[in-house]
């Protein structure tokens, strides 16, 4: 009687200890993001962290996933980290995807934005105080602000210098000042302490909300195609399709919870949106022009 | 313990004074502890605003150098978004007065220059006070920061702090004041309540309690068992209502004694009022007999005096009766006699003996009483008491004259005035007798109208009455005469005749070496 309860008991652990053992492991979904510091644009990195350590605690609460965030500085660790599937998701900067974009979009199966105003896409402008600058040759030895890690603002400029100036690059080559923010290089503008500069149009119909003569004073010399956005972020191929799913629903209910708002407003933007892939088309062949002028003007 | 009505003046005057001073004191000290507490909000926002000010000068000092307005703006924009207590802030430039930067909630903007009432916050110190923004147009705490820095002032940073938290504090803390209140006022009402039935009940009870002996209830006994003056003052009360409740037994008894000895006195002076109704009623009876007897003496007087009277009135038909007897006894003896001498005195002894018999008839006319008021003449009343006395008056040598007005006539009884005139006129006559030695003896009767009366005066000259009897004359039985002769009866009963029976008065007086009795009584306007 006795051998026969051992018996039973044994079955029974050799049975339910591998069902138990193999429902943890498929229970728990898990994902580790790639963060590209360089780019981060206005977000502060502090900043971004406490986003970040604030969303995780967020999805996390909510799914029964886990949540890891690695923060790299430099391009190609980051792309070396995504084709290697260290990471099922990667936020970067636009410029360093238009450098890698077909590396980027043979491992990836869906992207977001994020959104900093109430477009999907983003234009830039460039603004110029002095009346007499009326034409881009116009800029030649002037000041031009540009936020600090404002990549594709100074992409930009050179596509519309490379577009209407000499061949002689030199010759017509201005001076870009760094700012620490958008709104910096539109008030140096509006202020004369440099001569133009080139913003986003978002960032630059906020400044003259808050001061409508600001307008008044500054000119638009010239206009981009809504192509740009702040950030891009990538799911890899590799990722668990339900684990992409959870964080593009937590993403896309962000601006629907005062927690969620709190880590826009500390990214600064208004927003992160799904889109298909293939709408950065526009934004990549902004880009080859840009590169195919510039060889073509060297 | 008897209940007693606890909400009497003298309750609700400790109720209201204690509950008034409770409430004045904490009126007092939530006022001074609202004072203090507004004060300490300020300092608190003062201090908040002055730390803000402190930080954005530290941060744009060098873009106020250097004139870095864009990052002036957006750190202040950065400061007013990161503090949504600042309402506004502003940086004023001291070399670039007419570059002010204004920094809002909502937006920014460059000014030439400032408001009037912000500017003149603008000194070497720090200055805050309450003001209305035309910035934001609402009330703001506005803090105006000097810039100094290497000794140089460089301009000021000014900030409109927002008055929401500290009208919020303040309003918080009205409302906790309030409840306090409220509380506290509930507290002291029932603490002034038992306070006030504490210190009012003994009172009210010893008040009972004299009420209670004051309305005779002796026996009424307070309770208040305390060792203070209101226990000494209850022990000392019922100590008094004891003292009170022996007084009013031993009055009782004694009243009770008083009483009975009251009514012994009355039951003997009742006796003795019996007894003297009695005597009264003797006394009165002996002095109407008395009295019966004077007007009988008086009669018997008047009757002696008719016959008196009379008897004068006789002697001189008596003395002719006499003579027509001697001449008869003569003739007799002379043989005279025939028959025209006896006619002859028969007829006048027939006239003679008529006229004694006339004189009877009169007096005894003049004495009977008339039984009815008649109308009468003055003249012919006086005439006939005259004519009664005035033999007497002849024989005394007395001499009447007589200034009558013939036409005055009077109503009463006429015999009863004739009394009175004789009686008068007999007085005098006494007097002029007995004072008067000389040849000059006078009665003198004036009868004249004064008004609507009729004044009879009877004067003598016999030296007039004794003034200190003057007075008692007409009391009855009062007489200066000898012994027999006057009754004291006469004036009496003539002032009794004028005054009761005839509605007029009788006077006494001296005048003229004589005496003067004055009869005024009402004329009579009718014609006889």
């Amino acid at each position: 009687m006795r051998n026969h309860i051992f018996s039973i008991f044994r079955i029974m652990l050799i049975i339910l200890l591998p069902l138990q053992l193999l429902a943890d492991d498929s229970s728990k979904l898990s994902g580790k993001m790639g963060y590209l510091i360089d780019g981060l644009s206005s977000v502060k990195y502090k900043d971004a962290r406490i986003a970040f350590d604030l969303w995780k605690i967020e999805v996390t609460k909510n799914n029964d996933i886990d949540v890891s965030i690695k923060y790299l500085d430099t391009e190609k660790e980051i792309i070396k980290g995504y084709k290697n599937s260290e990471f099922e998701y990667i936020s970067i900067n636009p410029f360093f995807y238009l450098k890698n974009s077909k590396l980027i979009d043979s491992l990836t199966q869906t992207c977001s934005i994020t959104l900093e105003g109430d477009k999907e896409f983003e234009q830039y402008v460039l603004l110029v105080k002095d009346k007499n600058i009326k034409t881009l040759k116009d800029l030649r030895g002037k000041k031009i602000g540009i936020e600090n890690d404002d990549y594709l603002a100074k992409i930009f400029l050179e596509y519309e210098s490379l577009k209407k100036l000499s061949k002689n690059l030199k010759k017509s080559r201005y001076e870009i000042v760094k700012t620490k923010k958008k709104s910096t290089a539109i008030l140096n503008t509006y202020f004369g302490k440099i001569d133009a500069c080139v913003v986003p149009v978002s960032t630059y119909n906020l400044v003259q909300e808050l001061n409508p003569s600001v307008s008044k004073k500054l000119r638009v010399l010239s206009v981009s195609k809504e192509i740009f956005m702040p950030l891009i972020t990538f799911f890899h191929k590799d990722a668990n399709k339900q684990f992409v799913d959870i964080l593009i629903n937590e993403i896309n209910i962000l601006p629907t919870t005062s927690q969620g708002q709190n880590i826009l407003n500390l990214f600064k933007i208004k927003g992160v949106k799904e889109i298909e892939c293939k709408k950065l088309e526009p934004l990549k062949t902004f880009y080859k022009k840009y590169e195919l002028l510039k060889s073509s003007k060297k | 313990m008897r209940r007693i009505k606890l909400f009497s003046s003298f309750f609700q005057k400790i109720f209201v004074l204690i509950s008034s001073t409770i409430l004045i004191l904490v009126l007092f000290s939530e006022y001074l502890i609202l004072k203090s507490q507004e004060q300490s909000l300020v300092n608190v926002m003062y201090s908040k605003a002055i730390t803000i000010a402190k930080a954005i000068t530290l941060v744009t000092s060098d873009a106020m150098v250097t004139n870095d307005n864009s990052f002036i703006v957006e750190h202040l924009q950065k400061v007013i978004e990161d503090n949504d207590v600042i309402k506004y802030a502003i940086v004023t430039k001291a070399q670039y007065e007419d570059e002010i930067i204004l920094v809002t909630q909502e937006n920014w903007s460059l000014l030439s220059s400032l408001p009037l009432n912000i500017k003149n916050t603008h000194s070497e110190t720090i200055n805050s006070e309450k003001i209305k923004s035309r910035i934001v147009d609402e009330k703001v705490f506005h803090v105006s920061f000097p810039v100094v820095f290497t000794g140089i002032k460089w301009g000021w940073i000014d900030i409109g702090y927002s008055l929401d938290e500290y009208n919020n504090d303040l309003d918080f803390l009205y409302k906790s004041m309030l409840i306090i209140l409220i509380v506290v006022l509930g507290i002291s009402f029932l603490y002034s309540f038992f306070i006030s039935k504490w210190i009012v009940n003994p009172i009210l009870l010893i008040n009972k309690a004299a009420h209670n002996v004051s309305i005779g209830k002796l026996d009424t006994k307070v309770e208040i068992n305390s060792q203070d003056e209101l226990g000494q003052l209850s022990n000392s009360f019922n100590h008094m209502t004891n003292t009170l409740k022996l007084s009013d037994e031993r009055l009782r008894k004694s009243n009770e004694e008083l009483e009975i000895r009251v009514q012994e006195r009355t039951h003997e002076l009742n006796q003795l009022n019996l007894d003297l109704d009695k005597k009264i009623q003797e006394e009165v009876s002996k002095q109407s007999q008395q009295e019966k007897m004077l007007i009988q003496q008086s009669r018997f007087a008047a009757m002696g005096e008719m016959i008196g009277n009379i008897a004068h009135q006789w002697r001189q038909p008596l003395n002719a009766m006499g003579l027509v007897i001697q001449n008869l006894e003569l003739a007799y003896e002379m043989e005279m006699i025939d028959e025209k001498y006896i006619n002859r005195v028969i007829t006048k002894s027939n006239r003679l003996l008529g006229s004694m018999s006339q004189t009877i008839d009169d007096f005894r006319n003049f004495f009977k009483p008339n039984k009815k008021v008649e109308v009468f003449s003055i003249k012919s009343s006086i005439d006939i008491s005259i004519d009664i006395i005035k033999n007497t008056l002849e024989n005394n040598m007395i001499n009447i004259i007589e200034n009558i007005d013939e036409k005055l006539t009077i109503k009463g009884f006429p015999s009863e005035f004739s009394q009175v005139i004789l009686n008068l006129l007999g007085n005098a006559k006494d007097a002029l007798v007995e004072n008067n030695d000389s040849n000059n003896r006078e009665i003198i009767i004036n009868v004249s109208k004064e008004g609507k009366d009729v004044l009879v005066k009877i004067s003598d000259n016999a030296g007039g009455i004794p003034l200190n009897i003057i007075d008692d004359i007409f009391d009855p039985y009062f007489t200066t005469k000898e012994e027999g002769k006057g009754t004291g009866i006469g004036l009496y009963m003539s002032k009794m005749i004028i005054e009761n029976n005839m509605d007029g008065s009788l006077l006494a007086k001296n005048e003229n070496n004589g005496a003067s009795f004055l009869i005024k009584m009402k004329i009579n306007e009718e014609i006889l």
